[in-house]
């Protein structure tokens, strides 16, 4: 199991750094993706097509920050040929790295919509399954970077296991728009362009819930995608501290 | 007892086996004998005092001779240094304490950014939790992008606001210290009601000079009527009028100014920029004063070509406050310098007169709203006290500051410093 301070661990002081450093990037790219969702789900909310161009246009910085890990990870696997957690951290990261920049990209997908929706006016569903969806995504991918942050598999598993409540959220939410749409077609509209939105969430979602997956593997090396959770002995995901 | 008495001891003994054994015609084997006896009888002591290491805090075993004295000294230091242990322990407690119960959220990270140490209001205020965050990079956990960049700047002079991630309508304002060897204390603030207060401030004044300007259009539009007319108005009342006229226009600009100056804030975090020419805003603003103080002479002295990136209108607004300032507050005779130069890669701004000047006692609160110098100046200059604001603002939207020199009775001088870019 790995532990909080292990890449101390190392005879070179400078392997140490290149993967804590590596850790350090990953949670920094994690923040800016933080940021560019919970700004792009307030200027839906708000129609505020200034803060949603400001979202739109930093997406470039979190896709150089993505290179900028990937390089690092092939770097440490030419240079250092890890083996065990040092190995398992590095994969880690790749695939992290991934799903944080999807999350970078459906977050630009929700300010464009946030774009449209500023001139199309406004949808008759106030945005409050929108807003909702919103922070309960915005909530798991929190849990998940701060379970990656401090090895915390409990909290792990409970991302994996509430993505499939934002699964159940959007099912619903796309029942209520369907109505406003049956309503007054005149909305129809504005309403796909949320829908749309909700999808990007509901995306979001599910990579929050992969990153928590890759925790899981990172610290105790079990693959638990795809349903596999069960594998997993329970005394691992109780003991996390 | 000193190590010689037991020096002293076993030589007797040695000398007594000897004596004795030499009566009985045994010398060698007595001397044997009693050395032997004395082994064992210090083995036996020295299995006491193993005994008793393994616990200390008991008190020695009563042992006479040598080893009974090096425990005891033994002992005594424990104690001495346990009772410094505690009495550090209870400072350090006293200091953790201390820092637990501050209503600031406190935290104290290493010199990469490690933390060492955080209280409950941090918990509460930043998620951070003590002692299992302990060892984390900060930035791990605070995530926040504006966060990152103001630890890793290592400028710490004045404190960051940030908004948290995820909850809009709150905001923290941290404040870093170094200490030791590139340790970092960091204070965490609730701010949010402070910029709400502020908020809410500054849609107040921008509602009610809004609200108010279109009773006082309908007023100065009934007075302009009745002065155009003053043949059919009774003669006592045009002087009268008149006043209030003069006083409506006033109250316009004050107006006017307001909105000006609470449209430069909100607009503080906008990024709406342009490559400004400064020449040729100063030029253009000389001709617009020649035709308001056509008897001025305004000098204007060009020594840069540097283009500052911002706004246009704003930018025109600051320096014409400067101008018309230095144009009201030095004698009609005297003439401006207003100057564009490049001082040690920044450049300056410059507007100077030779006019009454400022005592430095005003100087901290000159940019305040309203603030005046002289009050009974107030109506003579037809100023509305907020053209300084005004400028500071826009200084500060962008990144320049204003500096304010001055000798009372010689004239003063405002710069606006505006820092040189590489590359531009």
């Amino acid at each position: 199991m790995l532990k909080q301070d292990d890449y101390k661990h190392h005879i070179s002081e400078k392997f140490n750094l290149e993967l804590e450093g590596l850790k350090n990037q990953m949670l920094e790219m994690g923040g800016k993706v933080e940021q560019q969702l919970s700004a792009a789900v307030d200027a839906l909310v708000r129609m505020d097509s200034g803060a949603a161009e400001v979202v739109i246009d930093s997406d470039h910085a979190i896709n150089e920050l993505e290179r900028r890990i990937d390089e690092h990870c092939a770097s440490i696997l030419a240079l250092r040929q890890p083996t065990a957690s040092d190995l398992r951290l590095v994969m880690t990261a790749v695939k992290v790295n991934t799903d944080l920049e999807r999350i970078g990209d459906e977050a630009a997908k929700i300010a464009r919509q946030a774009v449209r929706l500023s001139e199309e006016g406004s949808s008759p569903s106030n945005f409050i399954e929108l807003r909702h969806i919103g922070n309960h995504v915005a909530l798991m991918l929190r849990q998940s970077l701060d379970a990656l942050a401090r090895y915390d598999v409990t909290t792990a598993v409970e991302v994996v296991r509430d993505d499939s409540t934002v699964d159940r959220e959007y099912g619903s939410a796309l029942r209520s728009l369907m109505t406003f749409m049956m309503e007054d077609p005149r909305h129809i509209g504005s309403i796909i362009n949320e829908m749309w939105a909700l999808r990007s969430l509901e995306r979001i979602g599910d990579h929050a819930s992969n990153i928590a997956e890759q925790v899981v593997y990172l610290v105790h090396g079990f693959d638990v995608r795809h349903g596999h959770l069960g594998d997993v002995p329970d005394r691992l995901l109780q003991q996390s501290e | 007892m000193k190590w010689y008495t037991a020096g002293i001891r076993v030589t007797l003994l040695v000398a007594i086996a000897a004596g004795v054994g030499w009566y009985y015609g045994r010398p060698l084997v007595a001397v044997v004998l009693a050395l032997l006896a004395l082994v064992a009888y210090w083995l036996l002591q020295l299995r006491r005092v193993q005994l008793w290491l393994q616990d200390p805090l008991q008190p020695p075993p009563d042992i006479h001779g040598i080893w009974g004295d090096i425990l005891s000294q033994v002992y005594r230091q424990q104690k001495r240094e346990r009772e410094n242990q505690a009495r550090l322990q209870s400072t350090l407690d006293y200091f953790r304490d201390c820092f637990s119960s501050m209503r600031e959220g406190v935290v104290i990270v290493d010199a990469r950014g490690v933390i060492g140490w955080s209280n409950a209001a941090a918990a509460r205020l930043t998620g951070l939790r003590y002692p299992e965050d302990a060892g984390q990079h900060i930035a791990n956990l605070v995530r926040v992008p504006a966060f990152h960049s103001y630890l890793e700047a290592g400028e710490y002079d004045t404190p960051l606001q940030y908004a948290v991630t995820g909850d809009e309508r709150r905001y923290l304002e941290v404040q870093m210290n170094r200490f030791g060897k590139g340790d970092r204390l960091l204070f965490f603030r609730d701010v949010s009601a402070v910029l709400r207060m502020e908020q809410i401030r500054r849609d107040f004044v921008a509602n009610v000079s809004h609200e108010l300007r279109t009773p006082l259009t309908v007023i100065t539009g009934y007075l302009g009527t009745f002065l155009s007319d003053t043949a059919s108005l009774p003669p006592h009342y045009v002087k009268p009028m008149q006043q209030m006229t003069q006083q409506a226009v006033r109250m316009e600009n004050l107006l006017k100014d307001l909105l000006w100056l609470s449209r430069i804030e909100s607009e503080e975090r906008q990024e709406k920029r342009e490559r400004v020419d400064v020449g040729a805003l100063l030029e253009e603003l000389q001709d617009e004063l020649l035709t308001s103080y056509p008897e001025r002479e305004v000098k204007l002295l060009l020594e840069s070509d540097h283009r500052v990136c911002g706004n246009y209108l704003e930018l025109h607004s600051a320096v014409s406050n400067l101008v018309v300032n230095a144009i009201k507050y030095s004698p009609d005779d005297s003439v401006v310098t207003v100057s564009w130069r490049d001082v040690d890669g920044e450049h300056h701004l410059a507007v100077e007169d030779t006019g009454v000047g400022i005592d430095p006692v005003h100087l901290p609160r000159l940019t305040e709203r309203f603030y005046r110098v002289d009050d009974s100046r107030a109506g003579s200059t037809g100023g509305t006290g907020l053209g300084l604001a005004i400028v500071k603002h826009v200084a500060a939207s962008h990144g320049a500051r204003l500096r304010i020199d001055s000798t009372p009775g010689r004239g003063s001088r405002f710069t606006l410093v505006f820092p040189g870019r590489i590359g531009t």
